[in-house]
């Protein structure tokens, strides 16, 4: 019995202390699975020790830093998809497919966004057009998407120019990626064709295509179910020569491949996302300028092929007056996923 | 004993019956002045007008006797400042809750796209002191707070 005891109480030590070495040996700041930074040790001091922010701090780097964590995280995941529980995270597995849960539309965002569009809009005097991307739930046909009411309800409501994309991307889940929430090189291209067919232009249409065959995007890193394969992200490379001017510098193609080895591959796209980006294709006609998300930045290369200048600025980190560049454009597209149209808080600065 | 205790007693109460006393006055603060101060840890910033806070961030100027409230409007920078004197208690706990609201919109902004952001958005500090508010995302959240908790002393 003594010797028993000796067993199980060294088992337990033991496993205290490689516990303790493994925190003490924990140097990582980033995980490159999560796609995030882990919480830094935090500074004691009396009124964050009394106010009790200390001792959250100290259980969140704790979480953060345990020995095997990606396996905790991984087997916790697992364990909730066997449980029947995936449907209360935000990431669903659907099909194989790692896929956003629907969006939770506030009225209150739908009604300022669209006014601040609608604002934006009669104060210029050139066209101004509005695509909405449904989500990948949505092509996937899953009952609890209802983007074709929510995107009804903002085409109701807005005076703009409207391009339907629903019926390209109903039924075609193989246009979104299985472990990110973007479109793929290909469901951009059939957003771009259905841009160019609805103002009289006429697509380009050749491409080479190259694989990157080790992408896995951010539903994965926000999934935790670790064992889902990699898949193909896909660079489609038209004729035009195309320069970008990004953050001032300037960089010759769309794509910036060294991002194909950063945490998120899917930045290989005008470098991620950026306040201010211009392509210009010296053979392209006419200038445009999308107000955007993400989901552009994969399409802005398939634009830059028919148009002279596209111009792209994201609201969330672009501050001046939008109005100033639309006076150099002919037309301007206000291109979101249906998600981020709903949600984002910064389209009411659009002035 | 006995004697030692019911002086220890007395002074207890009298101690707590002067916390019940009228609050004591916060000092006033120059708004301007403090945010100056805060400058060098700041990049270029943004200033919305009162349609802005009120639509962007659902700050009404009725509810501020005085108020300046800077946006980042550099790049990929989460930095955000707000130094409010609010018109009364409850102007201010809106205000509170308001910035709770804007840290999480922050968080769900930056938690896919710019982890670095990220992190500093989870360090942002709502403070009040009397009928003030300062709210602070920044990498030098520290340095603010304590520059803000130095202005009343």
């Amino acid at each position: 019995m003594k010797k028993h005891n000796v067993i199980m109480a060294s088992l337990f030590f033991g496993f205290l202390g490689v516990m303790a070495i493994g925190y003490f040996f924990s140097r990582d700041t980033f995980s490159r699975m999560e796609k995030r930074y882990l919480a830094e040790a935090p500074k004691l001091s009396w009124s964050r020790f009394l106010d009790g922010s200390w001792g959250k701090q100290t259980d969140t780097y704790l979480i953060d830093h345990v020995p095997g964590r990606n396996l905790y995280v991984g087997v916790n995941a697992y364990c909730e998809m066997l449980l029947g529980r995936q449907k209360t995270k935000s990431i669903w597995v659907l099909d194989g497919k790692l896929v956003r849960s629907p969006v939770s539309p506030q009225p209150e965002f739908e009604e300022r966004n669209v006014a601040a569009v609608n604002r934006f809009a009669q104060e210029l005097e050139i066209p101004v057009s509005m695509a909405l991307v449904p989500s990948c739930g949505f092509a996937l046909e899953a009952p609890e998407y209802d983007d074709d009411a929510l995107i009804e309800s903002v085409y109701d409501k807005t005076a703009l120019e409207t391009v339907d994309l629903r019926n390209i991307y109903r039924n075609k889940p193989e246009l979104y990626y299985s472990t990110d929430h973007h479109w793929t090189s290909a469901g951009a291209f059939e957003c771009y064709k259905a841009l160019m067919y609805a103002w009289g232009k006429t697509p380009e249409e050749t491409y080479t295509v190259e694989g990157f065959d080790h992408f896995r995007g951010a539903n994965y890193a926000a999934s935790g179910l670790w064992l889902t394969p990699e898949e193909t992200l896909e660079l489609w490379t038209g004729p035009a020569t195309i320069t970008v001017q990004n953050n001032e510098l300037t960089h010759e193609g769309v794509f910036y491949r060294e991002r194909l080895e950063d945490y998120d591959p899917y930045m290989v796209f005008l470098d991620g996302n950026q306040p201010f980006v211009q392509l210009h294709n010296p053979n392209g006609t006419g200038s445009l300028l999308v107000i955007r998300d993400s989901y552009a930045s994969s399409l802005a290369g398939f634009l830059a092929q028919s148009y002279e200048n596209v111009i792209l600025v994201d609201l969330r980190y672009y501050r001046q007056p939008v109005s100033q560049l639309a006076a150099s454009c002919d037309r301007v597209l206000i291109l979101y996923s249906l998600e981020n149209f709903l949600t984002d808080t910064n389209i009411v600065l659009l002035k | 004993m006995k004697k030692l205790i019911c002086v220890l007693i007395t002074v207890c109460l009298v101690l707590s019956l002067s916390a019940c006393g009228k609050k004591e006055e916060t000092a006033s603060l120059d708004i301007d002045v403090l945010y100056e101060s805060f400058q060098q840890y700041l990049p270029d910033m943004f200033f919305p007008d009162e349609a802005t806070l009120m639509n962007f961030l659902g700050i009404s100027v009725d509810d501020c006797v005085r108020y300046k409230v800077a946006i980042c409007a550099e790049g990929l920078r989460a930095d955000e400042v707000w130094l409010i004197e609010a018109k009364d208690d409850t102007a201010l706990k809106k205000l509170e809750e308001l910035a709770q609201v804007r840290i999480q919109s922050k968080l769900d902004e930056t938690e896919t796209y710019a982890p670095d952001q990220y992190l500093i958005v989870q360090k942002a500090e709502v403070l009040t002191n009397g009928r003030y508010l300062a709210f602070f995302i920044s990498p030098d959240v520290e340095s603010m707070k304590a520059g803000f908790e130095a202005a009343f002393q």
